[in-house]
Formats: C-alpha cells, sequence, structure tokens
C-alpha cells in the first residue's frame, strides 16, 4: 500500500507541476499558486508515505485523507462549469483535474477495499502472526497487535 | 522513563538489526521497499505454482468471532463513514470555492477604484442633461465621511466590516438564522465589499452562482485595497434611491448638504436607503423611511456605537428631507432619461468590434428636448392631480407619454413615470397594457390591405353577442357594451370609415370576424408592435397588451404613408474626447407594412386633433377602464399618452380616453409640435 501510495504522490506532484508551470500554454494570464494544488495534494501524500515508514497506520491514514480531499478537490473545481454546461474535458486544465481527481479517486478505492477486505487478525497472537500471515497482509495484522501481547512479544 | 513499546503506534521491524547508516530505531525505507517487492514476487511465485499451501492451524489462537468482527465493522462504518463524508463534502465546496477564485483572477480591480466622470449627454438643443456612465456622483474622499455616518453604516450593513476578509461566514450565519426566525429575508449576508463587487462588475441576479461570484471578487478587492478604500469606493458608487448615486449626490439631494455635513440622523436615514434604495428613499416613502432609520438607530445601540439616551433622543427626532416638488420633479426626469440613455449607450457600444475600456470625456449627442420634458412632466402630474385620485397613495394614478419624429423615430419627449423619485418603473417602455379601441386603425388597416374591404364597406352596427368577443364589459349587456362613448346609439348600416370615426365596437368586431386574427397580426407586426397579439377574439378589438412606445411607433405608419419610423431612439451621435463622431446609431430603416392608399384612408378616418392643426388621433379605452390613452399624429410627430394605476384598477368609473387623457395629450403635443398637415392625410 505505501508504494501504492508513493506512486500516486509521485503522479499528483507531476500533474501540480505541469499545472504550475504551464500556465503559459494553456494560455492563462498569469501563473497562479491555485493551479499547484495538484501538487500540494501530492505533497500530503508523500508526507503520509513518509509517516508510515515509522507509522504505518498514521501514514496511510494522512495519505488516504489527502486522496480523499483531492478527489473532492477536482470534483468541486469541475463541477460549476458542469452545471453551467461549459465543461469542456479537452481543455487542458479540465485534463489535469480529471487526472488529479481520477489518481486521487483511484487512492480512496483502493484503500477502502484494502480496509473492509483485510485479513482479520486473531487474538492470542505474538511473533508466530507474522509468519502465519500472508506475505503482503503481515502490516495489516500487525495494526491489530493488542499492545499487551504486543509487549510481551517483544519482551 | 521508558515508554513501553506498546504504547507506541507501531514500531516497524522489531527486533531487526539496524543497518549501517540508518538511524537506530528507525527503520530504512530501501529495506522496507525491498521487502514489499519481495512479498510480491511471493505472492506472484504462489499464485504461478497455482496452489496455496494451507496454513498449519496453530492451536495457541484463537479466531475473533464472526459476529464480533461484524460489529466492530459495523461501528467502523457508523463513525467513519460521516466523518470522511464530511471531509469528502468540505473538499468539494472548497474545489467549488477553487472554481470561482480562479474565474475572478482575470477581473479589473482597478475599476473598483474609477467610478468614472462618465460621458456627458446633451439634449437637442446643445443643454447639458448629465453624464452618462457616472450616475451623476459627487466623488467624496474619507475625509469627507463623518465618523457618525462609519459607525450607522457598519451597524447596519456589516458589523464586521473591519475584520473579515472580504466575505463573513458569521455575518452570513447570523443573517440567514434572523430570517429564519423571522421567516422573511430581513438581513442579506452580502459583506460592504461583497455589494462594492456586485456594483463594480454587474454581478445582477440572486442565485448561487452569483453569489459565490461577488464573493471571490470581494476577496480579490480586499487583496488590492485597504478597508478605508473600499469604504469610499464603495460610498461613491452605490445607490441611494431616488437618482441619487453616491453618498455625496445622495446628501445634496435628500438634505441639501455636504456629505460631511450630515448629522448622526441623518446618517441613518440614508443608510437605512441602503438594502432596498427604490423603496426605502426617504422620497418614496417617509414611514418606511423612518422605519428603517430607527433600525439603523437600533442597530447603533446594540452595537455600542450609541448611548441609551441618545438612541431616544434621536428616535424621538423627525428627520426632515430638504426637497420641493418641483425639483422632485425635475431630477427625477434627468434620472430617468440618463438611466434610458445609458441602457441605450451599452446596446449601441455591444455592437462595436473594439468598445473602448472607459466612455469618460465622450458627448452623447441625443434628440431629447429637456425642457419639453420637464415641462411635460410637471403638466402630467398637474393632470392626475386633478383627477380627484381616490385610491390614494398604494396605487396613485400614473402616466406616461412618448413624442417621436415620424421620419427618424428619434424621441424628444419620453416620460415613463409621474414623479420618477418616487417609481422608477418606466411606463413608457416596460409596461404593456391593453390599448383598447386605440387599436382599431390597425384592424381596418388589416381590412382595407385585403379585399374586398375598402372605407366604404358597409358594416352593421347593431347589437353584438359581447360572449364572441370576450370582452368584460362593465357597461354594458349581452349584446351590447358602452365603451366607445358614453352614450352610445345603434346606427344600422355605416360605412367601414364612419365606424373608425366614431370609434364604434360592434360593426369593428364583425368587421374583425371577417379579417381574421392572422391578417391583424402581420398587420400589427409590420408596423412595430413586436408584442405578440393573444390568439383570443378580444385581439381584434386591442384585449392584447403592447407597450405605449411600440404602440406610438406603428402609429407613425399611418402619418408616413404606410413605413413605419425606425425603432424609437435617444442617441443621436457619439463623439469622443477630440470632438470626432465615433457612432450615429440608427436603427435599419423599415419595410412598408401598408400600401399609401391604405395609409391615407386610416389616417383620414381618424378624428382631428383640435389643439394641433392638421393633425388626426384616436383616444383608446379598455372595458374595465383601468387604461386610458390617446394616440396622435402630425406631419412630422407622433405621441402617445397612457394614464392608468400600476395595479388593475379602474382609474374612475367611465373613464373614457377621450375624456381623460386625449386632453392632456393634445395639449402636451401643442407645446412641442409645430402645426402641420399630416403627409398622408389628404381625403381617400
Amino acid at each position: 500500500m505505501r508504494i501504492f501510495t508513493f506512486v500516486c504522490a509521485l503522479l499528483l506532484l507531476g500533474v501540480g507541476a505541469v499545472s504550475y508551470y504551464g500556465w503559459e500554454d494553456r494560455g492563462e494570464p498569469a501563473q497562479t499558486l491555485t493551479s499547484a494544488i495538484p501538487a500540494f495534494v501530492g505533497a500530503a501524500m508523500f508526507l503520509g508515505v513518509l509517516i508510515a515508514l515509522l507509522l504505518r497506520k498514521t501514514g496511510l491514514q494522512i495519505a488516504f485523507l489527502a486522496s480523499l480531499m483531492g478527489a473532492g478537490l477536482g470534483i468541486g473545481r469541475m463541477l460549476p462549469a458542469y452545471l453551467k454546461e461549459t465543461f469542456d474535458h479537452r481543455d487542458p486544465f479540465t485534463m489535469l483535474m480529471l487526472a488529479m481527481t481520477a489518481i486521487c479517486a483511484m487512492h480512496v478505492v483502493v484503500s477502502v477495499l484494502r480496509f473492509v477486505f483485510r485479513k482479520r487478525p486473531v487474538r492470542g497472537e505474538g511473533r508466530q502472526k507474522r509468519d502465519l500471515t500472508e506475505v503482503g497482509e503481515k502490516e495489516e495484522a500487525a495494526e491489530e497487535t493488542v499492545p499487551e501481547e504486543r509487549s510481551s512479544a517483544i519482551a | 522513563m521508558k515508554e513501553p513499546e506498546y504504547q507506541k503506534d507501531e514500531p516497524s521491524r522489531e527486533g531487526q538489526e539496524t543497518p549501517a547508516g540508518t538511524v537506530p530505531g528507525l527503520p530504512d525505507i530501501a529495506t522496507i521497499i525491498a521487502e514489499e517487492i519481495r512479498a510480491a514476487e511471493g505472492e506472484a511465485a504462489v499464485a504461478a505454482a497455482g496452489t496455496v499451501p494451507p496454513p498449519e492451524p496453530d492451536k495457541t489462537l484463537k479466531k475473533r468471532p464472526v459476529w464480533l468482527h461484524l460489529v466492530i465493522l459495523f461501528f467502523q462504518i457508523l463513525f467513519l463513514t460521516p466523518l470522511y463524508a464530511a471531509i469528502l463534502a468540505g473538499a468539494v465546496g472548497a474545489g467549488v470555492g477553487w472554481y470561482y477564485f480562479d474565474g475572478s483572477a482575470e477581473l479589473n480591480l482597478g475599476l473598483v477604484a474609477r467610478p468614472g466622470i462618465g460621458a456627458l449627454v446633451k439634449d437637442a438643443k446643445g443643454f447639458e442633461i448629465g453624464r452618462a456612465g457616472s450616475m451623476n456622483r459627487v466623488l467624496i474622499t474619507r475625509e469627507d465621511i463623518p465618523p457618525h455616518f462609519v459607525d450607522a453604516l457598519i451597524a447596519a450593513e456589516d458589523q464586521r466590516f473591519f475584520v473579515h476578509p472580504g466575505f463573513d461566514p458569521v455575518g452570513s450565519f447570523r443573517a440567514a438564522l434572523a430570517n429564519l426566525r423571522s421567516e422573511a429575508i430581513k438581513e442579506g449576508g452580502s459583506t460592504l465589499t461583497q455589494q462594492l463587487a456586485r456594483d463594480v462588475y454587474r454581478l445582477e441576479g440572486r442565485n448561487i452562482d452569483r453569489k459565490l461570484s461577488e464573493i471571490a471578487a470581494a476577496v480579490r478587492i480586499e487583496e488590492v485595497y485597504s478597508k478605508d478604500e473600499i469604504l469610499v469606493h464603495y460610498l461613491n458608487r452605490i445607490y441611494f434611491g431616488s437618482g441619487f448615486y453616491g453618498l455625496g449626490s445622495a446628501a445634496r439631494g435628500y438634505f441639501g448638504k455636504k456629505a460631511s455635513e450630515l448629522t448622526l440622523d441623518e446618517s441613518a436615514l440614508i443608510c437605512g436607503v441602503i438594502p432596498s434604495p427604490s423603496r426605502y428613499s426617504p422620497f418614496v416613502s417617509t414611514v418606511r423611511a423612518k422605519e428603517n432609520r430607527d433600525q439603523t438607530l437600533r442597530r447603533m445601540l446594540e452595537t455600542g456605537k450609541l448611548s441609551a439616551a441618545d438612541f431616544d433622543r434621536y428616535l424621538a427626532m423627525e428627520t426632515k428631507v430638504a426637497s420641493s416638488r418641483e425639483d422632485s420633479l425635475k431630477r427625477g426626469q434627468i434620472s430617468y432619461l440618463i438611466g434610458r440613455i445609458e441602457r441605450e449607450l451599452r446596446e449601441e457600444i455591444a455592437t462595436w468590434p473594439e468598445p473602448p475600456e472607459s466612455l469618460d470625456g465622450y458627448t452623447l449627442e441625443t434628440s431629447v428636448d429637456l425642457a419639453a420634458q420637464q415641462e411635460t412632466a410637471k403638466a402630467i402630474d398637474r393632470h392626475l392631480a386633478g383627477l380627484a385620485d381616490e385610491a390614494g397613495r398604494e396605487n396613485p394614478l400614473e402616466a406616461a407619454f412618448v413624442l417621436l419624429e415620424n421620419a427618424t423615430g428619434q424621441i424628444l419627449v419620453s416620460v415613463g413615470s409621474r414623479d420618477y423619485q418616487r417609481s422608477e418603473y418606466d411606463r413608457a417602455v416596460e409596461m404593456k397594457r391593453p390599448p383598447g379601441s386605440a387599436f382599431l386603425p390597425f384592424l381596418y388597416a388589416a381590412a382595407y390591405e385585403n379585399p374586398p374591404f375598402t372605407p366604404s364597406t358597409i358594416l352593421l352596427d347593431a347589437p353584438f353577442d359581447n360572449r364572441e368577443m370576450g370582452l368584460g364589459a362593465v357597461g354594458g349587456i349581452l349584446g351590447e357594451w358602452s365603451t366607445e362613448n358614453p352614450a352610445n346609439r345603434w346606427e344600422g348600416e355605416i360605412t367601414a370609415a364612419e365606424a373608425l370615426t366614431k370609434s364604434k365596437n360592434s360593426p369593428s368586431a364583425r368587421l374583425g370576424q371577417l379579417v381574421g386574427l392572422e391578417r391583424l397580426r402581420r398587420v400589427a407586426r409590420a408596423s412595430g408592435i413586436n408584442s405578440e397579439l393573444r390568439g383570443i377574439p378580444g385581439s381584434l378589438l386591442g384585449a392584447s397588451e403592447a407597450s405605449l412606445t411600440e404602440l406610438t411607433r406603428a402609429y407613425t405608419v399611418f402619418a408616413n404613408g404606410g413605413t413605419p419610423a425606425p425603432a424609437p431612439r435617444l442617441i443621436r451621435e457619439i463623439r469622443d474626447s477630440f470632438g470626432k463622431v465615433v457612432a450615429r446609431p440608427s436603427a435599419n430603416a423599415p419595410a412598408r407594412a401598408l400600401r399609401e392608399s391604405t395609409a391615407r384612408s386610416v389616417a383620414s378616418a381618424l378624428p382631428a386633433v383640435s389643439a394641433v392643426p392638421g393633425a388626426r388621433g384616436k383616444s383608446g379605452t379598455t372595458p374595465t377602464f383601468t387604461d386610458a390613452w390617446h394616440f396622435g399624429f402630425s406631419g412630422t410627430h407622433t405621441w402617445g399618452l397612457w394614464i392608468g394605476r400600476d395595479r388593475f384598477s379602474p382609474i374612475r368609473p367611465l373613464a373614457f380616453g377621450s375624456e381623460i387623457a386625449q386632453p392632456l395629450a393634445e395639449t402636451l403635443a401643442a407645446g412641442v409640435v409645430a402645426p402641420g398637415p399630416v403627409a398622408a392625410s389628404s381625403e381617400p
């Protein structure tokens, strides 16, 4: 999940950079900080990945919140144009917004699926749990470790 | 004390050795990524082998029961879903804000500080009427604004003006709450900056799109201007009712003094006008103006800007406005004309390939005769006052008058309201009413255009079933009605020309049934009546609504020998600041609407206008006596007058157009129009 989040963050940083530095190509009158919003969302997700290296659950929660907000921002940014029937998917900026929304939405969906279908931990599990848990699911299992048990396991 | 391991969020890879070059206790990112890749490879290898070895059951472990798992999942969903939904909704809202904020990036913020001096407007004789685009403002500076005026304004309109960033969620919430409590829109949530943005960028209409654009523009304005600057630009721009734009103009107009000389109660009264200038102007309603003044004083008391003793003192005080009736009428007519000229100017500029950014220094030469306009307004006011109006102030008698040139359609006089400072509704252009029998000339024209009908066609003036026309006459019985004159007589067989001269309804209704609505529609449209004739039999006798200006223009078809005047307009020439003519607005020459013989026949059948030698005219009355009309035309000019009430109720019992409107219309026209025969009025 961390790698997937890391890739999403990189993609968003790329979208933000294109949006921020490509203002002239889009025929806009000036460079605006708001056009770099995808990069800010990507940066927040990247921060989440970094935190997840230490505090996995917290880091991935931050990344999830960032992608949720990114998806919402993208939808909100395009909604008025859609309602006013001025939405043009061929417009370069709209394409960037669509990209940001798609990346964030994908991250949200994958995160939710991982949460819902994660392997449930078992009680009384100690260090052996790592061995029993399938590869790729071990972090989720670790999240659910009962503190006392974990403490004893470490000891 | 050392923190126990279990209190940490998850210590990653416990028990593993720290690789060289990494911080002890912190995992190495490369290691973790490598592990994840190995894990993924392992999964792939297992999938490729096609079998998944069952894990060794560990007897020491107890599985969490399914029911417990479901309960935990349920509570997680129960608490997390609303939280995430709220975050998502907030993000969508922020995205919408982002859209509007980006949209406001192209606004020219310099416009805020440039109310402009506008274009000089001159009348037909070269007299200065005023300035278009500047709204006749008297510009003020920060020093001209008395401190108590600022207190009153802030208390009444935007109590958090000095702290908010252009929009005020707290103020909006409070206004919404107050409106909910009172179950009416009593407070607006717009800040002063939002109101300024609305005025500068003409953000009209009450919808969410306009509101969000307004907020975005307000935030941009606050980024560039200080609060004091915003205050000054706001007070120089906004409308204070009765034709006064800006505080300087309002102070002068309402109290005959400079803005800096305003007293506290006068300031409160002016601030009270802002929410609805056309309703709360003291010239429109002294009662409503006082109520709003008191409300402003109350808010000043609530916000601590006024002591209780002062509040009581000012509450008991009467605030007098300084204005004579004549001044009010004069100022009102100028405001009205400027407003109309500005509308026309906007339409004209919209057709230019490169419209100028500002019209400062331009000169507009118009066809208006300012002196005649002022005299007409005074005469109308006198005439209506003399009609012994019994309906009172709630639904007073109103009137509108238009006089234009037959050849060019240029307007010399256009009065849209009895007193523009009381009512800004333009009854000459915006109002549409049924012309009643004043519409008959078009019916006869439609008949003469279609053989075998001629002025000599014999028609029957005898009882006619009123239900066939569907006109709700009040004076008649089944088979007759009595709106054409006070003492109607059945005359048996008469010619069409005679029926028109005597404005006979019964023979006209019979003729109308033969001619048909479609032919009448064609003639009306060709003559310049753009309002659609309704598909009811009553339309044959003028039951369909039209505006005074379009009907007056349509009457030129009889004066011009079958061709209507071009679309009526006020502006003749637009000159730039160097005096060079940049535009001569003119409508396309209209096509012929009637044969010349038809126009002559109809014109000659209409009664002569005694006050203007050579002129002819026609009065009109609606069946319920709610509208009285008179139209007339000479060889050079055509005019129209309407008298009635805004809310449909009779002018008075048996109020015929020939008695109520005709004498006034003739007097008004005689003051402007030189005597001369109608070009096409020779006998058929």
